[in-house]
């Protein structure tokens, strides 16, 4: 009887020891979700606020009909209320960070909208109409982003301008600009078009390139992007997150059906992005990344559509196995996975960022769905080296004229003698010598197939395609200034050319 | 013989959960952009160093804030951090913990690109950080400098670009560091646009003495 014992208290205690063992290693637990909060935030049932009345998302997916506009008689059944909270001044659209503008920063406060009989209620055609669905729109995803352990920067303002002043009248665009450099500018979000304004989708889209900033540190995901780079893939990453957050708390799997109607050209009811897969060429990322070397340079909002693709099915997926709060669970792996991105970030340190990211917070619960969603449309994180270094070839050139002409480019050629392609080729400018200082320091080409050779600045890519720098005006004429290009690919050795250029 | 077949059970657990954390954090500092990098970066010196810890380190302090100053205290001498440097913090979070970086000012006015950054787990300890700081001596503040107005002249001429409306009344004063240069330099950042062109703006930095160009930034448009 005394062996018995003795022999189940030894079971118990390696039992106990097993169990502590195995349970030092859950430190991946994330906080719990208040779910309920999140979804009356989502869709912004605050209890209390001045109230607004408002046609969500827009016209055409309130009435189901890709047709519908503005002046629509239907729309008066389809004005739901809601209330406004965050106002400093209940009859005014602001508060301490988010002001609400027409035309510029500096418009007439008297000009803007203002609350009549207790609320904000307007006629689509009508600027107030527009202002008021900007500051629900970016004050819902404040308060949602927060509630998922998200802060955002609020070390400066932000304006959103909703009928911005544009030199063609007809222009029809959202412009988000966070001022890097500058810390006397707020960040401003610009719509230009007189229906652009009326969608959900811009005010949640365009603060989604604020939250990425923000939640990335503000370290330049896309840096060379916003130094003027044609094509990086930190860029398409940046358009990829700010649709799949709109897309997720809209529960929608498309993006820009209205702005698509405001531009032209596509057929009724076409979004401007499709999140899921489609037949046209866009869920595979080998046709989304690749230089034909013909002029056919990789395109961001091409690549952020592939990318809508590979998130919103991981969102998807999530949402499958977690049914109540499964988006939530989405959404906040993958701002978690962006807050560890680097300056200039690639698809591949997303695709790593979220496996860090779903092991820190799930002890790798979605692995194989992330790593499926990304490979299962064809994107491939460990490609085959190159059998050969890439070689690379350059002529500086002007690219500005005249006796003061200091900007210069660069005629480039790559190739790439390997079989296997090149992975994400980017050409860099750099210099020692501080009288070279490189402007456009960085441009992105893609995914360069073997046995290919691309030109640019002659023929095949125009010179705009170039890495460009400026030459000190200080340097002394005549006098000889060092340079030094950098083409890397991910799946080689960097290769170097340097040489000199005169004043 | 059964208590054996146990501890060896035990045994094997124990080295299963040490390779599965040892795993988790290699993974997660290889993502955790803690890597040298090489000067891609114009104008900023020798570029970014960073480093990950190999295990969370416990440093005083009751908010990220107050841990993130205290391990920078503890790395003053060792980064050389000047006394005519400010440091200014912002501080980012997120589920995975806290992030607090230093912007480096001298005099009130921001030095771009020399950050200091200290990341947190949940627990408040330090995991990694970056370090973008280079000891860069005062800027003189008093050499001669072109007015506003004079840098947007030479700017339409050269680069036909004008100001971006309203932006006479957000010029910033920035100190911008220049590779090879001792001392950042000073300089105007001003938005300004192409008079032709559509409504995209471009943020341009001019050394305040001469009106270089010493860097761009543009607008992130949905649409060419």
């Amino acid at each position: 009887m005394r062996r018995q014992r003795g022999h189940h208290i030894f079971v118990f205690f390696a039992a106990g020891l097993l169990l502590v063992l195995t349970g030092c290693g859950s430190d991946c637990k994330a906080p719990a979700l208040n779910t309920q909060k999140l979804e009356r935030i989502r869709r912004s049932l605050f209890s209390s606020g001045t109230e607004a009345r408002l046609v969500i998302p827009n016209p055409i997916d309130a009435l189901g009909d890709a047709n519908a506009d503005i002046a629509d008689s239907r729309l008066s059944s389809v004005f739901d209320p809601f209330h406004l909270d965050g106002l400093v001044d209940p009859s005014r659209l602001g508060n301490e960070f988010l002001k609400i503008r027409i035309r510029d920063l500096n418009d007439n406060v008297s000009d803007l909208a203002r609350a009549s009989n207790g609320g904000f209620e307007f006629s689509l055609d009508d600027p107030h109409y527009a202002e008021t669905m900007a500051y629900f729109g970016v004050q819902r995803m404040i308060r949602y982003v927060e509630a998922l352990g998200f802060s955002v920067v609020k070390s400066r303002p932000l304006y959103v301008m909703v009928r911005a002043a544009s030199e063609d009248p007809k222009e029809i665009n959202a412009i988000y600009d966070h001022n890097y450099f500058n810390p006397q500018m707020p960040r401003t979000m610009r719509f230009m078009g007189d229906k652009t304004g009326v969608d959900l989708n811009m005010p949640d889209h365009e603060f989604g390139h604020l939250f990425n900033e923000s939640v990335s540190r503000e370290v330049g995901m896309d840096y060379a992007g916003d130094a003027g780079a044609i094509f990086t893939e930190g860029s398409a990453l940046h358009e990829c997150l700010a649709d799949y957050l709109a897309m997720s708390v809209a529960g929608k799997r498309y993006i820009g059906r209205w702005l698509a109607k405001q531009i032209g050209g596509y057929q009724p009811g076409e979004p401007l992005r499709y999140a899921v897969d489609r037949d046209d060429g866009k869920s595979d990322f080998r046709k989304v990344s690749v230089n034909d070397g013909r002029g056919g340079n990789p395109e961001r909002y091409t690549m952020a559509e592939w990318c809508d693709r590979v998130t919103l099915s991981i969102w998807a997926k999530i949402r499958e196995r977690h049914p109540e709060e499964g988006a939530a669970i989405s959404d906040r792996l993958v701002f978690s996975a962006v807050s560890l991105l680097k300056r200039d970030s690639s698809v591949r340190d997303f695709y790593e960022a979220m496996l860090s990211a779903d092991e820190e917070l799930h002890c790798g619960e979605f692995s194989e769905d992330i790593e499926h969603a990304f490979q299962s449309r064809g994107f491939n994180a460990d490609p085959e080296s190159l059998s050969r270094q890439l070689q690379l070839s350059a002529e500086p050139v002007a690219v500005d004229s005249g006796a003061n002409s200091r900007s210069v480019g660069f005629q480039i050629t790559i190739k790439n003698s390997s079989s296997q392609t090149a992975r994400n080729v980017r050409v860099a400018v750099e210099s020692d010598d501080l009288l070279l200082i490189p402007v456009v320091y960085m441009q992105g080409y893609g995914d360069i197939p073997g046995g290919r050779t691309l030109n640019i600045g002659g023929q095949g890519l125009g010179l705009d395609f170039s890495p460009t720098a400026e030459i000190d005006s200080r340097a002394p004429a005549g006098r000889a200034i060092s340079y030094r290009l950098r083409l890397m690919t991910e799946n080689g050795s960097d290769v170097f050319v340097e040489g000199k250029v005169t004043r | 013989m059964k208590k054996w077949i146990l501890f060896l059970a035990i045994a094997i657990a124990a080295s299963l959960w040490i390779f599965v954390i040892q795993k988790k954090t290699e993974r997660h500092f290889n993502s955790s952009s803690l890597t040298i990098q090489g000067n891609l970066v114009p104008s900023f010196g020798q570029g970014r160093s960073g480093r990950g810890i190999a295990a969370a380190m416990k440093v005083s302090g009751r908010t990220s804030l107050e841990v993130a100053r205290n391990f920078v205290e503890l790395h003053r001498a060792e980064w050389k951090l000047q006394s005519h440097h400010e440091l200014v913090p912002e501080v980012y979070r997120s589920p995975l913990g806290s992030r607090v970086k230093f912007a480096i000012v001298q005099d009130g006015i921001p030095i771009i690109g020399l950050a200091l950054e200290v990341r947190m787990n949940r627990n408040l300890e330090v995991v990694g950080f970056e370090n973008e700081y280079k000891p860069l001596e005062k800027a003189d503040l008093s050499s001669p400098t072109l007015s506003v107005s004079e840098v947007f002249q030479g700017a339409s001429a050269r680069l036909h670009l004008e100001p971006a409306p309203g932006s006479e009344d957000h010029v910033g004063k920035i100190l911008f560091p220049v590779a090879g240069a001792p001392a950042p330099q000073l300089a105007y950042a001003v938005s300004m646009k192409d008079p032709e062109g559509k409504a995209r703006l471009y943020q341009m930095v001019f050394r305040a003495a001469d009106g270089q160009v010493l860097a761009k930034q543009q607008s992130r448009t949905e649409l060419r």
